[in-house]
């Protein structure tokens, strides 16, 4: 046994130096190190062996397999620096890679994300509000009063007299000047709730962003020039504006706000009515009475509000066309984002 | 409000095509929503905002389209003949202030019966059913002048009496579509000598309504208060659009030019007799407001150079009478038509959206200002990236839930949720106080739907009743939801563990959360833990268990974990202080002990720790093992020490040292045993 162990590391050793081409590493590996190999074949004798040899032999053998193991590699990175490509070739490149898991957020908090950075980019600055709002906020700050028709526009959920779930993220204007004098830049993201009966196109529960900027000498012009260049940030450089006169209680002059269709680029196709035209927002000049109920002079500062849907915003952006499809939360829709 | 092009056409003579009608009203804010072709006519669908009753009627719109093209507005006829017998019926009214003006008209020996087809067929194109000529003549004028009309039968009238009032508690009236309601005193009504006989501005009633038999009629026009109608309208649930209308407001002036326009219909297709005079019960005239307007604000407010002829020109165009003070200042008086108008910033809309909106500059110089970021912003922001890193999907679930959603977690559970007076669907009126009822069915979703395990969060508000405020608290909370296919509720439990140790360590939270076994209703009682974090609760983690997990029919039990992330928030600090790294390098031991199998890792790491050995740099738990070669009762926990000195390269004797002195105090406080390898 000892003698046929020192013959194979003599072996070993002289076919070691005759090691060059890549194809002749693989063969001397396999040959000697390998599972089935020389080595492994010997050392699966060793039980067999008579209870005295085995404890020599098989250190024996151990160090011959540590030796020629550790010359074999040297040998090989000392051939591998003279001949950069010694290495196995991968089997099959074609194969699948093996990504990590990777999860996804959800459509309406990337809209968020990117109407945010685009506002954040102009000065404006994030602010909250909460989603339980008392009648106040709500109602009365934004000049609609009790009893009046403009409520109509506005269904709400009550908890009770006072208490009620926003159903317009323009609360937050208020919070934010009756806390802060002007200047003011904020967009306000969140969600609001109205008493919609759910279908395709309407939930009891959505998300708006509000914004606002107050300061001395804000005007229309501003209104305009700020919400023409998001438009063309968020939908894109060729994007088209419109402005057609509306009504908002807390705004005056208001505005309805259109964009050129983002799929048909105003040609007119189903997604805008056939009109080349989408509304996406509701704009103004905050209205004296807003002024008036946080303290603010009416003269002096100047300002406008906007505030869009976000599930519009989304539906329009990644051709989505059913609401709810936002809250089933079914990941082969998560993950299309 | 719909309108058909011929008939708009009857009062200007604009000449837009339907198709140029519909984009110039739309232009000044009277969205053209649709145009239909009818019968050799146009049906334009009109959406009026509120703050424009003028508008929900035909002369109203046509008002604009002469403002807008430069033409002239013709008003129809209202001459009728009056006849020789003197009006002979008594209006009384209880309050002007609900009623500012009531005028009554008597018509005696009309023919009632079917309208004329013109009158029909104009009634039906709006969409609303032909009843008889005389009630299709008040709902003609109404949808022409915008002012609603009532005509009641004269001799249903007791005493040929009308009385404006408050209704008396306990009054009841059938109105003309059957209902009947119980009134009171909250709810206007127009009454004869006895009793109701209609719910002012809202709907007559069935006993006085002109039918087959009426002869003589009397014809009401008047102006209610428009709360008064609105709150009236909504409390016996019914809109009409006469409501409609006075809610909006209607114009004082013109009530009696209605009144005089349905005489003179009534008399051309119904014939009959308009008693001489009329009962005018207008105590307090209305006054013009005249408002002054100054170009330096209109300018200003809209960042344009609008000149002051330009200016006089729309709103002189739009019915207003314009005098010049001076350069700067126009008094501008505006007629009753246009009760929205009261104050400046009135006119310089106005001139706005008669000057076009698409004429205003576009201005983007804007002064530079640096938003900053909340913490809280920026932090929501580092958890959703961490765990879309990590594999999972983002959700958001609805707040509204039914009650079996609403709670439970045990991370928040105060008194009972929140509940919607109103809500769409009858049991889903709770707001919820955690996130995981919404996390379960939405996996539960995923399940029918052929996703069998999903991992999913989501970054939202619960809502806690509060004693001290009104508002309740809105507290943010990270609900999570893990499960791998072939993975054990193990597995699952130090996953989410693992995950949210990896949060608080990403928003450099140095404290370590303190975990606890505590059986929650939520998860099994076996696999059910909650965190805290420097003496405040900061989240509940476990197995889901069999009874919710049937209760939402899921095929497997996820691990779920609530954190409060207003806590999370509170604790965060990202602020970083470099701190060089040692210059010389550890020695690393691990050692293997045997313990009782009730000791936590948690008492051997503080044992450990506590030790105040020398160069003991750190600890790390490696291995749990339970097997042949432990004794029963006990356990084997394998764990790895960093020995470091900062000065120097540490010996090998130094560390054999403190690694002893830390096994004895192991042996010695805890009866920990060396494992024999």
């Amino acid at each position: 046994m000892k003698e046929e162990l020192l013959e194979l590391r003599q072996k070993a050793d002289k076919d070691l130096k005759e090691l060059r081409l890549p194809e002749d590493i693989e063969r001397f590996r396999v040959k000697y190190l390998g599972r089935k190999g020389l080595l492994s074949e010997f050392l699966s004798r060793i039980p067999s062996l008579p209870q005295e040899e085995r404890p020599v032999i098989g250190r024996l053998a151990n160090e011959i397999k540590v030796d020629i193991s550790k010359r074999f590699e040297e040998t090989t990175r000392a051939l591998g620096e003279k001949q950069p490509r010694t290495t196995i070739p991968i089997q099959d490149v074609s194969l699948p890679g093996r990504t990590p898991p990777i999860g996804h957020r959800h459509p309406l908090i990337q809209t968020i994300g990117d109407i945010k950075d685009i506002f954040a980019r102009m000065g404006f600055q994030v602010a909250f509000g909460p989603e339980v709002e008392l009648e106040y906020y709500n109602f009365e700050a934004l000049n609609i009063p009790l009893d009046h028709p403009s409520r109509d526009d506005f269904d709400t959920f009550y908890l009770d007299d006072e208490v009620l779930l926003r159903s317009q993220t323009s609360t937050v204007q208020i919070r934010v000047m009756q806390r802060q004098k002007p200047p003011i830049r904020i967009i306000a993201p969140g969600k609001v709730f109205r008493p919609d009966t759910v279908d395709a196109r309407h939930s009891f529960m959505f998300h708006q962003i509000e914004g606002l900027m107050v300061d001395e000498g804000v005007n229309f012009a501003h209104l305009k020039g700020v919400l023409t260049l998001f438009a063309r940030a968020y939908f894109g450089p060729d994007t088209r504006m419109r402005f057609r006169p509306s009504f908002f209680p807390f705004t005056e002059p208001s505005a309805e706000v259109e964009i050129s269709c983002t799929l048909c680029k105003g040609r007119g196709c189903s997604v805008c009515g056939s009109t080349g035209w989408l509304e996406i927002l509701g704009a103004g000049m905050v209205h004296p009475n807003v002024f008036k109920a946080v303290g603010y002079d009416a003269e002096k500062y100047t300002g406008f509000a906007f505030g869009m849907g976000i599930e519009r915003i989304a539906m329009l952006k990644y051709g989505i066309d059913d609401i709810r499809l936002f809250f089933e939360n079914d990941i082969r829709f998560l993950s299309q984002f | 409000m719909k309108v058909t092009y011929n008939w708009l056409k009857e009062y200007g003579d604009s000449r837009l095509s339907p198709t140029e009608l519909a984009e110039a009203l739309t232009g000044v804010g009277l969205v053209v929503a649709e145009v239909r072709s009818l019968r050799g006519d146009h049906i334009l669908e009109i959406e009026v905002t509120s703050n424009r009753p003028d508008c929900l009627g035909v002369i109203g719109i046509a008002r604009e389209v002469a403002a807008l093209t430069r033409s002239a507005l013709r008003l129809p006829a209202v001459d009728y003949r009056p006849g020789k017998t003197p009006i002979d019926v008594a209006v009384r009214v209880e309050d002007a202030d609900l009623c500012p003006r009531y005028t009554a008209r008597v018509i005696r020996g009309v023919k009632v019966g079917p309208s004329p087809s013109w009158l029909k067929e104009r009634l039906e194109a709006i969409g609303l059913r032909p009843i008889n000529n005389v009630v299709d003549i008040t709902n003609y004028v109404l949808l022409e002048c915008s002012q609603p009309l009532h005509a009641f039968d004269l001799d249903r009238l007791e005493g040929k009496r009308i009385e404006v009032r408050r209704a008396l508690k306990g009054e009841r009236l059938e109105t003309i579509d059957g209902t009947k309601h119980n009134l009171n005193p909250e709810v206007l009504v127009i009454a004869d000598g006895q009793r109701p006989v209609a719910i002012a501005g809202v709907m007559g009633g069935r006993d006085t309504e002109v039918g087959e038999d009426t002869r003589n009629i009397l014809l009401e026009s008047a102006k209610f208060k428009p709360s008064t109608v609105r709150r009236a309208a909504r409390r016996l649930a019914m809109a009409t659009d006469s409501s409609y209308r006075f809610e909006r407001g209607v114009d004082i002036e013109g009530v009696d030019w209605a009144s005089k326009r349905a005489c003179k219909l009534i008399q051309e297709i119904a014939g009959g007799e308009v008693s001489n005079g009329v009962v005018d019960l207008y105590p307090n005239k209305f006054q013009e407001v005249t408002i002054s307007l100054r170009m330096s604000r209109l300018n200003a407010v809209l960042g344009t150079r609008i000149e002051r002829k330009t200016t006089e020109d729309i709103l002189s165009r739009l019915g207003l009478r314009v005098r010049s003070r001076d350069r700067e200042e126009l008094e501008v008086t505006v007629p009753s038509f246009r009760g929205d108008i009261s104050r400046e910033i009135d006119l310089i809309e106005e001139v706005a959206r008669v000057y076009g909106y698409d004429n205003i500059p576009i201005d983007t110089d804007l002064s530079i200002q640096v938003p900053h970021r909340e913490k809280s912003e920026l932090l929501e922001e580092k958890v959703r990236e961490l765990l879309v890193g990590w594999g999972f999907y983002e959700t958001i679930t609805y707040s509204i839930v039914e009650e079996a959603l609403a709670s439970g977690s045990g991370l928040f559970s105060t008194s009972e949720p929140l509940t919607i007076r109103n809500p769409i669907r009858a049991g889903e009126d709770h707001l919820r106080q955690t996130l995981l009822g919404n996390l379960l069915r939405t996996k539960k979703y995923n399940q029918d739907h052929g996703v069998p395990r999903v991992k999913v969060f989501e970054l939202s508000r619960v809502y806690l009743p509060s004693d001290a405020h009104k508002l309740p608290e809105e507290r943010t909370c990270l609900g999570l939801l893990w499960e791998k296919e072939g993975a054990s509720a193990e597995e699952g439990f130090y996953t989410l563990k693992g995950i949210i140790e990896g949060i608080l360590f990403a928003l450099g939270i140095k404290e370590r959360p303190r975990w606890e076994r505590c059986p929650l209703g939520f998860f099994t009682s076996e696999r059910s833990s909650r965190a805290v974090l420097d003496g405040e609760v900061l989240g509940v983690l476990g197995e889901v268990g069999a009874e919710v997990a049937r209760r939402y029919d899921l095929h497997y039990t996820p691990c779920m974990a609530e954190i409060d992330f207003d806590l999370v928030v509170k604790k965060a600090d990202l602020t970083a202080i470099f701190k060089r790294p040692p210059l010389f390098p550890p020695i690393v031991r691990d050692m293997a002990i045997v313990v009782d199998e009730q000791l936590s890792w948690e008492e051997i790491r503080r044992c450990v720790e506590d030790s105040g050995v020398e160069f003991l740099e750190a600890v790390e738990f490696f291995d749990l093992y339970l097997g042949k070669q432990i004794p029963p009762g006990k356990k084997g926990v394998a764990f790895r020490l960093h020995f470091r000195a900062h000065d120097r390269t540490l010996r090998k004797e130094e560390a054999d040292q403190s690694q002893q002195l830390i096994l004895d105090r192991l042996t010695s406080i805890l009866g920990a045993t060396l494992r024999q390898q």
